[in-house]
């Protein structure tokens, strides 16, 4: 709700954001349905859905917040019908397993936020961002047919991917096509069919602190991946579709390396059962910009050294270190 | 080289049609599933419901042999995909058997028997869980001498995804029918046959089975297959199968992905021995190898860059529907639609000119208090935009409009020292320079005109404003001057049309003026006024002066000056200046001696005079009424104002069509009132030369009734 505030305020919607007048609409016992609540809500208001499987193409709707019970167990069922979610600007979702859509969330010229779902088994991004500056964090994004997160033509200079997961999925974990400019950090790239970062030559990508690690390739040659990032094993909780959780063990290489000295990959999961935040559960706010050193987290302690990602000039030798 | 590998590879398609010496069964060689795996994409032989899974141009050569060299197959596919639910395929198939008549004397004609195919196949992916498709097939069919050549078929098949995701497996079931139509006298059998997908286990292990019933309608047979494979990674797999004749196979492939120009690259191998199957044919080592090479951009990529040169598009498209609006003046539509511009295109490198035009279509619809929040909002957003003084001006014209001068002085110091240098410049000089004409400030109003050229578009306006600021000063020969600048240029739009009216009449006054008066002039140009213009009724009195103040030299002139007088109360009957109509023609009869009739029409002026125009009730009631409809005016324009920031939803879309109505009456009520207005500043300047009148009117009625009682008595001199 805050980051739709002062989004809208950017935009001069100073009227639109009154929180006095925000409600929240509970799904299933406000509205039957996402959609039919989206046809009750307004700029700040919130729709809160309980865990449950719901069998919808949701389309967000600008400024409102539509927030997930579980990601686990609230699940959206895109039916293969087209987007499971089709983003909206300034529109906010988390909460959720998106599944089983076309692409798992479609932004087209929008500027959606998208944080602490598991986006998995869609049929063909995972996110599929077009000229459009999502807020991409937090997420698991698994086993879907194509990309992890495809970025067309996105030019997100203040806008930043961070702190995804992305595993396994049909081609890269992140391909960053088209003329543009995009900020990864803190995110973990395993297992990906092509690369873990494959970006295009028209497009100026910042890679810092990610973990790229057992994609067929780690990048290619126009990803400028310096010495901040990582090719460990992260050592999930578990990868196993049957149990999926990418959250990282207490032993992991991953926590406190990312920029800002906080975890790469998923952290403080504000929906997600405190369980599998086994690392940094000290943290309040998934939003909050992950500057401070007095945020890192006790249990970093791996050097840098040994699982640097190869330069992009050392990539064809496809070698995969595994350094721990 | 990739020429010569490409011949390589066509040179083995079309020379191995190597022999075949097995039990011959003439259904079979088109149900063998050597290569023609269900699961697999372009299998379109077996069922061209498949093809539709394959995301990338794929190119496959399989070949299947014995190590005695006395059977053989060959194929190789091509899959293209179009779009994202359209997929083409095409195939060459080589079959061939020479067998030995001498140990198959049951069989028919010649040694050799052929049944190649091309086929060409379509795929269409009506929902993501189904697929259609249809192959056309020519058949090169010898059947060992007897048989016809070049026969045309057609199959069709289906393929269903019911289940797609990582926990229960990715399950694929295909079913087609085999020459479901075939040339007639074509004698192949009609085939029935399904197969069965399945990858799971997180994709770690794959399964597969096949059923056939071949010959359906004829001799039915049955025929299976089915097998396993275990991905000891993503990249390896190991496996077995049993074909349909009966053979055990061992399985090995392996991928690899982006080998030069071949994105995705796939070896398949199956080996087995005749020895161990239930018929042991004596061909030996059995294997077959399969490669598959996927080139070219992806589904993925070629839909993502048609989406992105939509997308691209999309905000000027935008744009231009919306500037279309506003030019058919539908303000309130193309508010909504340049603020969706500007909300949903925020890095669109029009969204500052946007926000300019939904500052504008608001301004038309007087909305001007949000019109400049919108103004003042594109300064911030969009401070290093050319449209920056442009919002200025914007700000400074409302204030102008709402009378508010030091509101005006201060966005007009902003233009002028921040963006002296803007083409907005001289508009700024002109809407300032009115802004102190109507406060009375004339040097400051000469000198921002004075400096308007004759290029501008403002030039004739301020050349009328600096005429009336000379009027003003008394200085009746330069405003001659700026009024006959006005007339002689060429008028482009009706305002412009207007401006010279004006101009025609405030000359026209400015030579009636002057010493000695240019009354004939002065006459033309009173006549050039239209009927139909607003300033017709001052013309035509005017036109009546001029005839009254040269009448004592030609008494005829009286008629002329009753004429427009006439004139004034036939097309502007509610004119204000009909009392002064009414005291000129007093005047022409009592130069006529007319006594009777010029009592009655000075009489006439001093009932308009004592009448007025407006009760002072009709005011207050209009007033109040004005006020009651607009009351909830700030509230309408603040709500459409952030409806216009709003992208139109289902639900915004409904706010939008509630407070439509609303939109309308304050618009309606304004609109009456802004006529209202009109007229009440007239009754205000009739107010003004009611004293006039009066006592014009009073002194001519006693004159005329003094004139009525010496008519009685005899007497003619007044």
């Amino acid at each position: 709700m805050k980051h739709s505030v002062s989004l809208g305020l950017a935009l001069g919607l100073v009227g639109l954001t009154s929180a006095v007048f925000a409600k929240t609409i509970v799904v299933p016992t406000q509205a039957p349905s996402i959609r039919e609540a989206f046809r009750q809500v307004d700029y700040g208001d919130t729709i809160f859905v309980k865990s449950g499987v719901y069998n919808e193409n949701v389309k967000l709707n600008q400024g409102v917040v539509l927030a997930g019970e579980n990601p686990s167990t609230t699940i959206i069922d895109g039916g293969r019908r087209g987007p499971t979610v089709l983003g909206e600007a300034q529109g906010e979702i988390y909460g959720f397993t998106i599944r089983n859509g076309i692409d798992g969330i479609l932004c087209e010229n929008t500027t959606p936020k998208i944080h602490d779902n598991i986006i998995m088994d869609n049929h063909g991004a995972g996110i599929g961002a077009y000229i459009s500056q999502p807020h991409i964090k937090n997420n698991m994004i698994f086993g879907n047919r194509w990309s992890g997160i495809l970025l067309y033509g996105v030019n997100a200079q203040n806008v930043w991917i961070e702190n995804n997961v992305i595993v396994r999925n049909g081609y890269s974990g992140i391909s960053a096509l088209g003329p543009g400019r995009v900020n990864l950090r803190n995110n973990i790239l395993v297992g990906n069919h092509e690369y873990g970062v494959f970006v295009d030559q028209e497009m100026d990508v910042r890679i810092n602190n990610n973990n790229i690690y057992h994609n067929y390739y780690p990048f290619n040659k126009y990803a400028k991946v310096n010495k901040t990032n990582l090719s460990l094993d992260p050592l999930f909780l578990s990868a196993s579709p049957f149990s999926l959780n990418l959250y990282c063990q207490k032993e992991s290489p991953m926590l406190g390396r990312g920029e800002g000295k906080v975890d790469i990959g998923l952290y403080n999961g504000v929906s997600l059962p405190e369980e599998s935040s086994s690392s940094s559960s000290s943290r309040s706010s998934s939003y909050s910009e992950p500057t401070s050193s007095a945020d890192t987290p006790a249990s970093a302690g791996t050097t840098s050294g040994g699982g640097d990602v190869k330069s992009p000039d050392s990539q064809k030798s496809k070698s995969k270190k595994t350094s721990k | 080289m990739k020429t010569a590998r490409y011949a390589a590879l066509a040179a083995i398609v079309l020379l191995s049609g190597n022999a075949l010496a097995l039990n011959y069964s003439k259904t079979r060689y088109q149900q063998t599933d050597y290569f023609g795996d269900f699961g697999t994409n372009t299998a379109s032989f077996i069922n061209p419901g498949n093809i539709t899974d394959a995301d990338q141009t794929e190119v496959m050569f399989g070949m299947y042999s014995t190590v005695n060299g006395k059977a053989g197959l060959e194929y190789v596919s091509g899959v293209f995909p179009i779009g994202y639910n359209h997929t083409i395929g095409a195939s060459v198939f080589i079959n061939g058997a020479t067998v030995d008549q001498n140990n198959n004397s049951t069989l028919p004609g010649s040694g050799t028997w052929r049944k190649d195919a091309i086929l060409l196949g379509y795929g269409y992916r009506v929902f993501h869980w189904l697929t259609l498709g249809a192959n056309l097939q020519v058949l090169n069919f010898n059947n060992f001498g007897d048989g016809k050549t070049y026969p045309i078929a057609a199959d069709v098949g289906l393929l269903l995804n019911p289940i797609q995701d990582s926990k229960t497996g990715f399950l694929k079931v295909g079913a087609s029918v085999q020459n479901a139509y075939q040339q007639p006298g074509f004698d192949n059998t009609m085939n029935a046959n399904m197969g069965v997908d399945w990858l799971g286990l997180d994709r770690t292990l794959g399964a597969r089975a096949e059923f056939s019933m071949i010959d359906i309608g004829g001799q039915a047979q049955n025929a299976y297959a089915f097998g396993a494979r275990y991905f000891l990674s993503p990249n390896v797999a190991l496996g077995g199968k049993v074909t349909r004749e009966g053979f055990p196979m061992l399985s090995f492939s392996g991928n690899a992905q982006r080998l030069a120009i071949i994105r995705y690259f796939e070896i398949e191998l199956d080996v087995s021995h005749d020895g161990i199957s239930w018929a042991d044919e004596k061909r030996g080592l059995l294997w077959n190898v399969k490669l598959t090479g996927r080139f070219g951009p992806t589904r993925e990529e070629v839909q993502g860059s048609k989406r992105y040169t939509r997308l691209i598009r999309e905000p000027e498209e935008a744009f231009q529907a919306a500037m279309k609006l506003y030019l058919q003046r539908r303000f309130l539509e193309s508010a909504y639609s340049f603020g969706r511009v500007v909300v949903k295109y925020p890095t669109y490198r029009k969204a500052d000119i946007a926000s300019y035009y939904q500052g504008k279509s608001l301004e038309n619809m007087e909305m001007n208090a949000v019109a400049k929040k919108v103004y003042q909002t594109g300064i911030q957003n969009y401070d290093a935009s050319a449209y920056v003084p442009r919002y200025y001006y914007q700000l400074l014209n409302i204030a102008y409009k709402e009378g508010n001068w030091s509101e005006a002085q201060t966005q007009y110091n902003i233009i002028a020292t921040q963006y002296k240098s803007s083409d907005i410049k001289s508009d700024a000089d002109y809407v300032m320079g009115q802004a102190y004409f109507a406060q009375g400030k004339n040097s400051e109003s000469r000198q921002l005109l004075e400096g308007i050229g004759k290029d501008d578009a403002n030039y004739g306006y301020a050349q009328y404003t600096l005429g009336q600021v000379a009027t003003r000063e008394g200085k009746l020969d330069e405003a001659q001057q700026r009024f006959e600048a006005v007339l002689t240029r060429q008028p482009r739009n009706k305002s412009e049309k207007d401006l010279q009216e004006a101009a025609a009449v405030r000359l026209g006054h400015v030579l009636y003026s002057l010493t000695p008066p240019q009354l004939t002039k002065a006459l033309d140009l009173y006549k050039q006024v239209p009927s139909n213009s607003q300033y017709y009724d001052e013309a035509q009195l005017a036109a009546a002066w001029c005839f009254v103040r040269n009448a004592g030299a030609n008494p005829k002139f009286w008629e002329d000056a009753n004429k427009h007088i006439d004139n004034i109360e036939k097309n502007v009957p509610t004119s204000i200046l009909i009392p002064e109509g009414h005291l000129v023609k007093g005047y022409s009869q009592l130069s006529r001696k007319d006594c009777g009739n010029a009592v009655k029409s000075f009489q006439t002026v001093q009932q308009l005079i004592g009448k007025g125009f407006l009760t002072e009730e009709e005011i207050k009631k209009k007033t109040d009424d004005y006020h009651t409809a607009t009351a909830d005016s700030s509230e309408v324009q603040e709500k459409v104002y952030q409806l216009s920031l709003q992208l139109p939803s289902e639900r915004v879309l409904d706010k939008r069509a509630a407070v439509a109505p609303n939109i309308e009456r304050i618009a309606n009520a304004k609109e009456d009132f802004f006529k209202f207005q009109d007229i009440m500043n007239k009754q205000k300047k009739f107010e003004k030369d009611k004293a006039r009148l009066d006592k014009d009117a009073t002194y001519a009625l006693a004159t005329a009734k003094n004139c009525l009682e010496k008519a009685g008595s005899g007497t003619t001199d007044f």
